[in-house]
């Protein structure tokens, strides 16, 4: 009985190619021919094998999730190029030696051991086109005066993430809900040449929250958005800065790997907590 | 972008991006579900990406994408999917035995199985399997891995695959002929 189990496993063995030697194969032809009850269960097996792969359905990847795929490797691509774009040079044995990596590590931990506690109250000014409280505010201003208008109208905080995405966004997005705003929409601002993500909330007295995120490693490299190191630092340590203005809040904080800028025209002091 | 990141890219491209349709069905048969399956699938893509430095040039890729997926499968998606009901092999065995006595020529019932059953209904039933059975029917029978690939990626012996294979392939077909006998698809030519 145990002999007769073992020869219909390798009934299995036999229909896969996996009989490797031409001995075993012998062996099993032997076995097959001694006792004509195996051929049925050989061919309903043989069958077996055949309807599942001839027969089985198989489907195409959809377009969009090929689509999806590219974006995310993409991504994955600019992220790590942006990330360590000396590494990727040290990494070439023909540029720096060994020994001069360890000097820089070593300075940047000196630098790092020896940086100033960063309080707000010293952080250096926000200045020039493409820094990213400056770009947030023009954006807001510019929203406000109808220069920039929604492009996706949507209360649903996913379609909204859908959007960017779709759009070309090339990092992960946050979306929060806020109560007494309702998600209006969001639209997406070209900067050299790199999508980024707005998405605007409306309240029933007119206010508005504006919201502007930037990946954090556009930030470094050869940065297309900047703010002064400082700034960062202050944000990396979990911070909020809040700059006011006479008309709106700016709020800048951190939200996993992004850095997001909340600008609103409401006069509820409070609201900068809820960001 | 570096040489070197470049190399990598235009590497996986060509190694990793041509078995997606494969991965998309196992994904697919595995998860039992479209949405799950999808981010699988791209959960999958970006990990690979992600650790394409440690797959090693010139072995399988399709196999080590495979392994990924199981491994974000059965961290992630596993635990949403209704395990189908445990199966009474000895009772599939009787019920087999009791074809095998009533068929003198294998041709005709070979004939009306492969003509008269839809695709919709094979995968189907191959999809009704319990996990274990189902994973290596899908891995041998529709992807073409070799027992020792299958045996890496259930992590079991070589032996435990080919019983495995075996009973899965009982099963379905006893499923098989049942569903074609309830659908009149099998003659009386016996």
């Amino acid at each position: 009985m145990e002999n007769k189990k073992n020869i219909k496993e390798l009934i299995t063995a036999y229909l896969d190619n996996e009989l490797k030697s031409q001995e075993e194969l012998n062996d099993f032809m032997r076995e097959i021919e001694k006792d004509p009850s195996f051929e049925f269960d050989l061919k309903t097996e043989a069958l077996t094998k055949k309807l599942i792969n001839k027969k089985a359905v198989n489907r195409v990847t959809p377009d969009k999730i090929k689509r999806n795929i590219r974006e995310k490797i993409s991504r994955e691509q600019i992220i790590r190029v942006r990330k360590n774009p000396l590494i990727s040079k040290i990494y070439s044995p023909k540029f720096i030696s060994y020994s001069t990596v360890g000097i820089i590590i070593l300075a940047l931990l000196l630098l790092l051991i020896n940086r100033p506690k960063q309080t707000l109250n010293n952080i250096s000014e926000q200045t020039g086109n493409n820094n990213m409280l400056v770009l947030a505010q023009s954006y807001f201003k510019n929203f406000l005066n109808g220069d920039n208008k929604i492009q996706f109208t949507s209360d649903n905080p996913e379609e909204i993430k859908n959007f960017f995405q779709d759009k070309g966004v090339k990092y992960v997005t946050f979306v929060p809900t806020y109560n007494n705003y309702s998600l209006a929409g969001a639209l997406v601002s070209e900067h050299h040449g790199e999508k980024f993500a707005h998405h605007i909330y409306t309240a029933k007295n007119g206010k508005i929250i504006y919201i502007f995120q930037v990946h954090e490693n556009y930030f470094q490299g050869d940065s297309i958005i900047q703010l002064s190191e400082d700034l960062l630092n202050y944000l990396r340590n979990g911070n909020k800065y809040i700059s006011r203005q006479s008309n709106f809040v700016t709020v800048l904080r951190k939200q996993n790997d992004n850095v997001l800028a909340f600008i609103s025209n409401s006069t509820d002091k409070e609201l900068p907590d809820n960001f | 972008m570096s040489d070197e990141q470049k190399q990598i890219y235009a590497d996986f491209e060509a190694e990793a991006i041509p078995h997606m349709d494969s991965l998309y069905n196992f994904a697919l048969r595995m998860t039992g579900d479209t949405d799950d399956a999808n981010d699988l699938i791209q959960e999958t893509y970006l990990k690979s990406f992600r650790f394409f430095d440690k797959f090693e040039k010139g072995t399988n890729c399709k196999a080590w994408m495979f392994r990924i997926m199981k491994n974000t499968y059965i961290n992630s998606y596993r635990k949403q999917v209704k395990e189908p009901d445990k199966v009474d092999y000895e009772e599939i065995e009787n019920f087999y035995e009791n074809i095998k006595s009533s068929w003198t020529d294998t041709s005709h019932l070979e004939k009306d199985l492969y003509d008269n059953l839809l695709d919709d209904e094979i995968s189907e039933a191959v999809n009704s399997l319990p996990e274990d059975f189902r994973t290596v029917i899908l891995l041998c029978d529709i992807e073409g891995f070799s027992y020792e690939e299958i045996a890496d990626f259930v992590d079991c012996p070589i032996g435990t695959v080919r019983s495995r294979l075996h009973r899965a392939r009982k099963i379905l077909f006893t499923k098989l002929y049942k569903y074609a006998e309830g659908k009149g698809y099998l003659s009386a030519r016996r």
